[in-house]
């Protein structure tokens, strides 16, 4: 007795220190966290830069040669590079900011920055407006197309440093083969059909391209006469000439065969690599893979359309340092981002890697202009279209690809389905939230002078010697306004040729806002006209930068603190509770299960109950921070969306069938494995639980792989079937994939639960005759119960918000009706869509609580039916 | 006598037995093949499956009783049948691996079936009245075979099973062993080890490794560590909020973690476990701890609670009954809710992801991820990449299975 109560004060104790541990090292982290951030404060200015380039590749070790160069350069600054993976690029820089952690500088495309452009959080923009950081001659660097690819309305959030586009390559060897000519840029596309036809032999596609991808299609869309938007950027994804390309492109296949049934992007590198396709679509960026490949490759302009005259123009996007709204040192970080985008910098990156160039000094340099693949793809970015940045083309994709799904499948003709997508794309962009513009600090970076004109012919405005803004006068002109700063004669701005301003002749007054000026710091400012000075001062600007304080812990520290507060008074009271009911046994029973449940409040109860909140509210993405309470208006939403039920039925059907053949394939391994005695069991089972190893990211693309037209199921058939377009194909495939990578842990779980078997009971059972299934159902099958009610449990809880599987085979497609889900979206696969793509937040939470309701009834039901929390003692 | 007439009426030759099994297996299997012949769109090949299908069922059910020479004679007709389209579909299809594969679950069924049918001792058993002498002989040889014929059909079982689960493995070691970095081509075409030089070259590889390692043998240890206490109190004790707790656990898996990445961040950022091995090791503790409390609770029910009470009555105390007496006994639960946790964390990548801004505490995952750029991926490094990660698993899982087995068969609970 004495030893059980010194035993149980023993417990006590070391439990309670392990709490404190916890707790203590936690704060210790902590503190350590923060005080590296005021050490960066106060001496040198630390820059952290997330860039996407992949790890262990020349890209990245051109980024790290420039970003020690600039290390150097600067030697009070000290840069803290981090590579983020790309895919998730985007989202991880969102929940960054909101968590105040969000770096200086990212690398962004024009299209991503049309997806986060108007994104608010807690009332402010993610990104700086660059227009007062950049002067004038910053700015002519530049290719003009390029900066204008950089802005989001009016505001300028990043530096092009890169462009890209689609252009021709093809397979010289292949030509040969055939004796033909290679394309040239005389060529039509009906030239190019010719010679894809030609080409198409054996094995040998005359062309390949992703047939029902859209990138690939907007080259063709313009060639047949048609463009995206219209000039107040209203979608016109159906105007003249649109479905012809859209049946122009499908014919490729379905008419004429030159394409391989259901190519896709990953196909159609692998078919160029493999010499199996003469002619891709495709961007500077494989050239280097394909040379590699030992390939005799050469690059065209696209093709001319006949009946139009028009070249086909692919889409130009453009990537480029951003910095941060969040950043403590903007100007430092602006100086980087100029330094990232240098000339000499973007040469590196052309020469090295085929990155192609913004930079217009590199337009006129002799080793990139002899270099042929830079020059060709130079060219066919000058005959490109740039990008839109705007919220209307990052959200053109999903429509177009639910045409494409429609017209290859013939439910509807190509003319129907682009005036579907073009009417779903108009309702998506009329019902879209929107942020105002974010207005700019006055005065923060910009100096402004004014000053009277003498009647020259120019005025030149130095600052600390250094050329500025030129102004122009010229009688009658017909440049532009750009918009990045501002010069007026004090009511009417002047035009723009490049970054010239344009006086007319009879201004009398000057008025400039002066970009680009280093806060506190004195600038000497001239003006001169022709060889006279005619305006002199000396002025700064203390105007101080705009932070936004995101990530504000103390809600939450209160938050948590309530939470575990309350935990320790619901065991408190649940241990008074006991005492007074004479449970003694049990007196400890609350300190063995505090640990666990402690660990599992403070982590997870805010944020679930976040999620509910977040539910009730109209959180959206150009509001996150400050949503407001708006009852049951999203859970109406996802009750009226279309499709609702169709999910959850699939949800459910996936969970089910899911379940149950991992349970029954996982019991029939583990028993034959248990129960036999033949040699090589440990071999059979390290086998059999390898697809446990294996990270489910890779696997799973590799059974995308292997169910592609060109891939290893349709070579065992001997068959060319598109499994994954097919909407039940690719729901049974889905499911098959998911069962594969399910069974192992359910195997070793039952392994596990089988040693608890009494191995005498089986054989007292075989002596009185009881064998195979009864022995299973009247010996085996009670015993695992124990073990079997929390893995089907858990099994299906996991089963049914699984999100991965289906995110990666087929995300959800194919998607065959506009606005619905997909044919293979389960109701987590969905939820993601509406949070990430729409950004719909509220409406996504309020997706999820019904999930969680969902599984919660169930989870309740099925514990009841089962006794599953019933103690043994 | 009446001994030996429950002996004749017992004997069935191990033939019999094993084709009854057998013939159930070829059915299944050949339905199942039916979509192959559907896939192709080949009629006649579809056609002459349905047959086959038909006849297995027709086979299995005319399979001879004692003495019933007539269904012999039947099911012999209709092995030979079956044998016969086999072949003939063996013909006509080309002569590649999979569709002999395919087709010797017809032929090697009908085949068995047509010689064991026609050999002597179905011939004798199905003719004649037995002697008892001739039961005895075939109540022995019965033993002898039968244990081969279950090892050789087991192994053709888990062989089956293996396959499907190595085969997508194979094509990433073929993509990792491949020259370039295509996702395809044939399986061997070209052999190179440059993506492992590569990986392993790098440092940072062995940065991942190394967080990995910390991360994932701390959530295991971790995890055990909280779950066990938990797991014993709700297997042994009755107390208030007892259910309340159970159920708590499995609250948080149910709703999408997804959505709630920002508050969590939060909570992470507030706890001050940003970029540090302790925030994820207690974030996937509780992501794991859910199975690990439930799978022991469930252990531990099935330990007879008599034993504790007998150790108790040795003179152990409470917590010598649990570590001397409890814990040997769940040695298997233990060992798969350990490794279950150590997986969460070898292979989890949102939460690693976005708790950590620095590349300093990449785990395996985000590297791996990093390893992808915006024009595409590197298939060849990645797959390498994989493989490499996977390694140290499949070692694991090798080591595991001493614990699997050794169990309570080593810990002895009789009575």
């Amino acid at each position: 007795m004495h030893g059980i109560v010194w035993c149980s004060s023993f417990q006590k104790r070391a439990l309670a220190f392990a709490l404190f541990l916890m707790i203590f090292l936690s704060g210790c982290l902590g503190n350590s966290q923060q005080s590296v951030e005021e050490k960066s404060q106060d001496g040198d200015i630390v820059l952290e830069v997330w860039h996407t380039f992949a790890a262990e590749s020349k890209e990245e070790e051109v980024f790290m040669n420039s970003i020690i160069a600039f290390e150097t350069a600067y030697p009070n600054v000290t840069v803290d590079v981090t590579m983020v993976p790309f895919g998730n690029a985007d989202q991880l820089f969102m929940t960054a900011a909101q968590g105040g952690q969000a770096p200086d500088l990212m690398r962004l495309s024009s299209d991503q920055l049309g997806a986060i452009g108007e994104v608010r959080v807690d009332g402010y923009p993610l990104l700086e407006d660059l227009r007062p950081h950049l002067t004038p001659q910053d700015r002519q660097l530049f290719e003009e197309r390029a900066l204008q690819a950089m802005r989001y309305g009016d505001a300028l959030y990043g530096i092009p440093a890169s462009q890209d586009c689609l252009s021709l390559i093809f397979n010289k060897a292949l030509f040969d083969a055939q004796g033909l000519d290679y394309p040239d840029t005389t060529w039509t596309e009906q030239d190019l059909l010719n010679a894809a036809q030609t080409l198409t032999y054996n094995d040998v596609q005359g062309l390949a391209i992703p047939i029902k991808t859209a990138y690939w299609w907007f080259p063709i869309q313009e060639g047949f006469g048609g463009s995206l938007f219209d000039e107040n950027g209203d979608p016109t994804i159906n105007s003249n000439g649109s479905s012809e390309a859209m049946q122009w492109m499908l014919d490729l296949e379905l008419e004429h065969g030159v394409v391989a049934t259901g190519t896709q992007i990953e196909g159609m590198k692998n078919q160029f690599i493999s010499s199996k396709a003469a002619m891709i679509f495709d961007g500077p960026w494989n050239w280097a893979t394909y040379e590699a490949s030992r390939l005799n490759i050469g690059q065209t302009l696209l093709p001319l359309v006949e009946d139009s005259g028009e070249r086909m123009s692919p889409l130009v996007t453009y990537k480029g340092w951003t910095v941060s709204k969040q950043s403590a040192n903007k100007v430092a970080a602006t100086e980087l981002a100029l330094w990232l985008s240098s000339e000499e910098v973007q040469k590196e990156f052309a020469v090295e890697t085929y990155t192609m160039p913004t930079h217009i000094a590199l337009e006129s340099d002799d080793e990139i202009n002899e270099d042929e693949v830079l020059s060709g793809f130079l060219e066919q970015t000058k005959a490109g279209t740039p990008a839109p940045t705007t919220r209307a083309m990052s959200l053109v994709y999903d429509p177009l690809s639910t045409a494409f799904e429609q017209a290859y499948s013939g439910i509807a003709t190509t003319e129907e389905a682009l005036s579907g997508a073009n009417q779903q794309l108009q309702e998506q962009i009329a019902t879209l939230a929107r942020a105002d513009p974010y207005p700019l600090v006055d005065g923060y970076r910009t100096i402004s002078i004014e000053f009277e004109t003498n009647n020259g012919t120019s005025y030149d405005i130095f600052v600390d010697g250094v050329l500025h803004t030129e102004l122009r006068v010229q009688a009658v002109s017909n440049g532009t306004y750009l918009g990045y700063d501002d010069c007026s004669d004090g009511s009417l701005e002047f035009l723009q040729e490049g970054q010239v301003r344009i006086v007319p002749p009879s201004t009398q007054m000057v008025q400039c806002v002066l970009t680009g000026m280093v806060p506190e710091q004195e600038h000497l400012i001239e003006v001169y006209s022709g060889q006279n000075l005619l305006y002199s001062t000396s002025s700064q600007t203390s105007v101080a930068d705009e932070r936004p304080e995101a990530g504000n812990t103390s809600p939450v520290m209160f938050a948590l603190g309530a939470i575990v507060l309350s935990l320790i008074a619901l065991l408190s009271f649940a241990k008074w509770n006991d005492t007074k009911l004479g449970r003694t046994k049990s007196k400890l029973a609350h300190f063995y299960v505090a640990p666990a449940l402690l660990a599992l409040a403070v982590l997870t109860f805010y944020p679930v109950l976040y999620g509910f909140w977040l539910a009730f509210t109209d959180a959206n993405q150009t509001q996150l921070g400050d949503q407001s309470f708006i009852g049951f208006d999203n859970f109406w939403e996802v009750f009226s969306s279309n499709g609702f039920l169709r999910v959850t039925l699939f949800t459910l059907i996936w969970t089910v069938v899911n379940v149950s053949a991992h349970i029954g394939i996982g019991l029939f391994l583990a028993l034959l494995l248990h129960r036999s005695k033949i040699k090589g069991k440990v071999a059979y089972r390290t086998l059999l639980l390898l697809p446990w190893a294996v990270p489910s990211y890779i696997s799973v693309l590799v059974w995308r792989g292997m169910f592609q037209p060109d891939g290893f199921i349709n070579d065992l058939l001997g068959t060319n079937i598109d499994f994954l377009s097919d909407p039940t194909g690719s729901q049974i495939i889905v499911i098959l994939v998911n069962i594969w990578l399910g069974v192992p842990f359910m195997m070793m779980s039952i392994s596990g639960a089988l040693q608890s078997l009494p191995k005498d009971m089986y054989e007292a059972a075989e002596v009185d005759g009881v064998y195979g299934w009864r022995a299973f159902r009247h010996l085996t099958l009670p015993n695992l119960r124990s073990a079997l009610i929390p893995l089907s449990l858990l099994g299906f809880i996991w089963t049914f918000n699984m999100f991965n599987v289906i995110y990666l085979m087929t995300d959800g497609g194919p998607n065959l009706y506009f606005g619905e889900p997909g044919q293979t979206d389960i109701l987590i696969t969905y939820v993601y869509d509406v949070a990430f793509r729409e950004g719909a937040y509220g409406v996504a939470a309020a997706w999820s609580v019904i999930i969680f309701l969902m599984l919660f009834a169930f989870s309740w039901r099925y514990m009841k039916q089962t006794n599953a929390t019933e103690a043994v003692g | 006598m009446s001994d030996s007439v429950s002996m004749r009426s017992w004997y069935v030759p191990v033939e019999i037995v094993t084709l009854r099994r057998w013939i159930v297996a070829a059915f299944v299997v050949n339905v199942l093949l039916l979509t192959v012949d559907y896939l192709r769109a080949d009629s006649e090949l579809l056609m002459l499956g349905i047959l086959s299908c038909l006849l297995f069922a027709a086979l299995r059910t005319s399979l001879p009783e004692v003495n019933d020479q007539t269904r012999r004679n039947i099911a012999l007709l209709l092995s030979a049948i079956l044998l016969g389209i086999g072949f003939y579909r063996l013909m006509i299809t080309k002569p590649t691996m999979f569709n002999i594969w395919l087709h010797c679950w017809a032929i090697i069924p009908s085949g068995l079936s047509l010689y064991w049918l026609s050999g002597r001792p179905v011939t004798v058993w199905t003719s004649r009245n037995l002697s008892d002498s001739a039961i005895e002989y075939g109540l022995m040889r019965n033993a002898n075979l039968s244990k081969q014929y279950d090892t050789v059909s087991t192994h053709i079982t888990l062989l089956h099973f293996v396959a499907i689960t190595v085969i997508p493995l194979i094509w990433i070691i073929d993509i990792a062993f491949s020259e370039g970095n295509a996702l395809g081509g044939q399986i061997g075409d070209s052999f190179t080890t440059e993506h492992f030089s590569k990986i392993l070259n790098g440092e940072s590889f062995w940065t991942w490794f190394v967080n990995s390692l910390i991360v994932s043998i701390g959530t295991a240890l971790l995890g055990l560590f909280i779950a066990i206490p938990a797991g014993y109190a709700f297997s042994r004790y009755k107390f208030t909020g007892r259910n309340a707790s159970m159920f708590s656990f499995l609250l948080v898996q149910m709703f999408p973690g997804i959505i709630i990445l920002v508050p969590y961040f939060l909570v992470m950022k507030t706890l001050g476990l940003l970029n540090t091995h302790l925030g994820l090791i207690l974030a996937y503790c509780v992501t794991a701890l859910p199975l690990c409390v439930w799978m022991l609770k469930g252990f531990f029910d099935t330990i007879p609670r008599e034993l504790e009470e007998a150790a108790a009555l040795d003179g152990c105390n409470q917590f010598q009954v649990f570590t001397k007496v409890v814990l040997p006994l769940s040695t298997p639960a233990i060992a798969v809710t350990a490794l279950f946790s150590f997986l969460a964390a070898w292979n989890e990548f949102l939460l690693a992801l976005t708790f950590n801004t620095s590349n300093d505490m990449y785990t395996l995952p985000v590297g791996l991820a990093s390893l992808i750029s915006s024009t595409g991926q590197a298939w060849g490094d990645f797959a390498a990449a994989s493989l490499l990660v996977s390694l140290p698993v499949a070692l694991l899982f090798l080591f595991f299975q001493k614990f699997l087995i050794d169990g309570l068969s080593a810990g002895g609970v009789k009575g």
